[in-house]
């Protein structure tokens, strides 16, 4: 039984009913101690299943294990494989698709160890393929959450497949990393002080682990990222500050600033996007911002940014009409949002040499 | 009534309250009912007391900021626009080694010879994808250089143009607006490839208008076709129209 399925959560609710009834029926039988520990039922029940149903919505722990207090590296993730390259090993898997790898990322400058999805092109495995390094997106979560809500709420794998399918996305593999160790801990991608290094284990650790591993391209042209709610502050604030690194960022309903504690102080100004656009030369690099116009904290920052923008940064802004912070207006903006990346992202180059 | 509004919270706060009246008020009383009215109030307040938050937190983070988009309508679906043809596409597609090209505006950019446009191989089957752009910029005979750089440029449109010392950048910026007309080109993300005494004009160019003249490279000697080959490289692949939301 997943722990993000309905049954729990239904399970949940008829612990609750029973719990009300046995309370209801056995108040005046019981003396207070007795009392107490039926309210105290009902209560922990009517808790448990609002955080299951909860835990649905963000995917903040996917599955049992990782509630039990496993790290994110020990995390039973579907669709596991041990390697990537036990997986090439075997050779093309299911031709014509593409397909979904967990791994493992020690991060020897982060000091984090966590895993990852991989998301690998139906081209990746293809002859033609198999002599080309493809363009790479980071794709990161919002907070509370986890790369399982790329997956299943977002339906990442089902949007990234028909973009290429339909040729308006390019062959990529995308990168779906945990952003902290912690499920609790919003990092903001950050590095915390005093706490998990997030940012370095995402822009140093992550890419090294791709270009080792994966047959990806090396040079910044290749890179993208991409974000939504928490995530998107993500990759606007990473694409922004290490420019040598990515070629472009899109954000989903991100804010212009990370709304944590960084422990240095640099949530007001390096780690302020507003601030950051106010007070360094902006970069040469290109950001796509789309909000949902009723999401005002997301829309008036995101507008923000864009006023903020001058060249040789490009900022292209996407509104949807409604939708809130939610999911169902991730779905959406998603494909776009991918579509954009593709187009500002480098081609799947040749392996022997350019 | 709006679902981040104050009057619904409070409908839920006022309902919380009376059912805890309520549940307090019938405990004792209700006969042989007594038992079903319990559990029935109990769970009227769990119900509602589960709902008050819930109203409270989405008020506070605009999580659904109406009930349209509570039941997941964005009031929008992204759409793929039609990519419209080149204008030279038929003239473009049935020759190889290139045409000469002779837009409006070309008389402005006091040019040595008219510019050459060549367009990949599978330009004309992926009538539905825009390509990335090759602007050569070369200080030699035109037709050499054209030559030299076919095959260099695959899934790429080229342009090849011979700049004279009265060619401004200012005006050869033009000729992105007069492409994007006559052919299926991407626009933005284009490489800029100069022969060093067009360079100058190469780099004001690329200044001028950044995200459409994004990679300059200038050329020269031994190195020159690897040169060529890295830019085309850091191209962005030939792609059909992107889905957008309407505007």
């Amino acid at each position: 039984m997943s722990i993000d399925g309905r049954l729990p959560v239904v399970a949940g609710v008829i612990a609750v009913l029973a719990a009300t009834t046995v309370l209801a029926a056995g108040w005046d039988r019981r003396r207070a101690a007795g009392r107490g520990v039926a309210v105290a039922l009902v209560v922990l029940a009517l808790t448990a299943t609002a955080a299951l149903q909860l835990n649905r919505l963000t995917e903040t722990y996917p599955t049992w294990a990782s509630l039990a207090g496993r790290s994110p590296e020990d995390a039973d993730l579907p669709l596991r494989e041990p390697t990537v390259e036990a997986a090439a090993s075997t050779g093309p898997h299911r031709p014509g698709h593409s397909r979904l790898l967990t791994v493992m990322v020690s991060g020897t400058a982060s000091g984090l160890n966590l895993s990852m999805y991989v998301y690998l092109p139906a081209a990746y495995s293809t002859p033609q393929g198999q002599n080309q390094r493809f363009p790479v997106i980071e794709a990161l979560h919002g907070y509370p959450g986890s790369p399982s809500s790329w997956v299943r709420r977002l339906d990442v794998v089902h949007h990234l497949d028909t973009e290429m399918a339909a040729g308006r996305m390019a062959p990529t593999v995308v990168l779906l990393p945990y952003q902290t160790p912690d499920r609790l801990l919003d990092t903001e991608c950050t590095d915390l002080a005093g706490g998990p290094r997030t940012e370095t284990f995402l822009t140093q650790d992550v890419p090294r682990f791709a270009r080792t591993r994966l047959r990806v391209r090396t040079d910044r042209a290749g890179w993208g990222l991409i974000g939504y709610s928490a995530g998107g502050f993500c990759a606007m604030n990473l694409a922004l500050r290490h420019p040598g690194a990515y070629a472009a960022g899109a954000s989903l309903s991100g804010y212009p600033d990370p709304g944590i504690t960084v422990g240095d102080g640099s949530e007001k100004t390096t780690n302020n996007i507003a601030w950051r656009l106010r007070h360094r030369p902006p970069p040469a690099t290109s950001l796509y911002v789309a909000w949902a116009a009723d999401d005002t904290d997301a829309a008036d920052g995101s507008r923000r940014i864009a006023q903020l923008a001058r060249s040789p940064l490009f900022v292209t802004t996407a509104v949807l009409p409604a939708g809130g912070h939610s999911h169902a207006a991730w779905r959406q903006m998603e494909s776009p949002a991918f579509d954009w990346l593709s187009a500002h992202l480098a081609r799947a180059e040749s392996v022997t040499g350019r | 009534m709006s679902l981040t509004g104050v009057p619904l919270l409070l409908v839920a706060v006022v309902s919380t309250a009376l059912a805890a009246v309520v549940v307090v008020r019938l405990w004792s009383r209700g006969g042989r009912w007594r038992l079903a009215a319990r559990a029935a109030g109990l769970v009227a307040l769990e119900v509602t007391g589960v709902l008050t938050i819930a109203l409270g937190a989405n008020r506070a983070e605009d999580f659904y900021p109406s009930w349209q988009a509570l039941g997941g309508d964005t009031g929008a679906t992204a759409v793929a626009a039609t990519r419209p043809a080149g204008h030279l596409d038929e003239v473009l597609t049935g020759a190889r080694s290139g045409v000469t090209w002779e837009p409006p505006a070309a008389r402005a950019w006091h040019l040595a010879a008219a510019p050459t446009l060549m367009v990949p191989t599978g330009y004309d089957e992926q009538a539905d994808r825009a390509f990335p752009v090759v602007l050569a910029l070369v200080a030699g005979g035109q037709p050499a250089a054209t030559r030299s750089l076919a095959g260099l440029t695959p899934d790429a449109v080229t342009v090849v143009v011979s700049p004279t010392r009265a060619t401004t950048a200012a005006a050869m910026t033009t000729l992105a607006g007069q492409l994007d007309r006559d052919a299926r080109v991407t626009g933005r993300g284009w490489a800029v490839v100069a022969d060093p005494p067009a360079a100058r004009v190469a780099e004001q160019l690329c200044r001028l208008a950044p995200d459409r003249f994004a990679t300059l490279v200038v050329v020269s000697g031994t190195s020159r076709d690897a040169a060529v080959r890295a830019a085309v490289s850091r191209l962005p692949a030939p792609l059909t129209a992107p889905l957008r939301f309407p505007s």
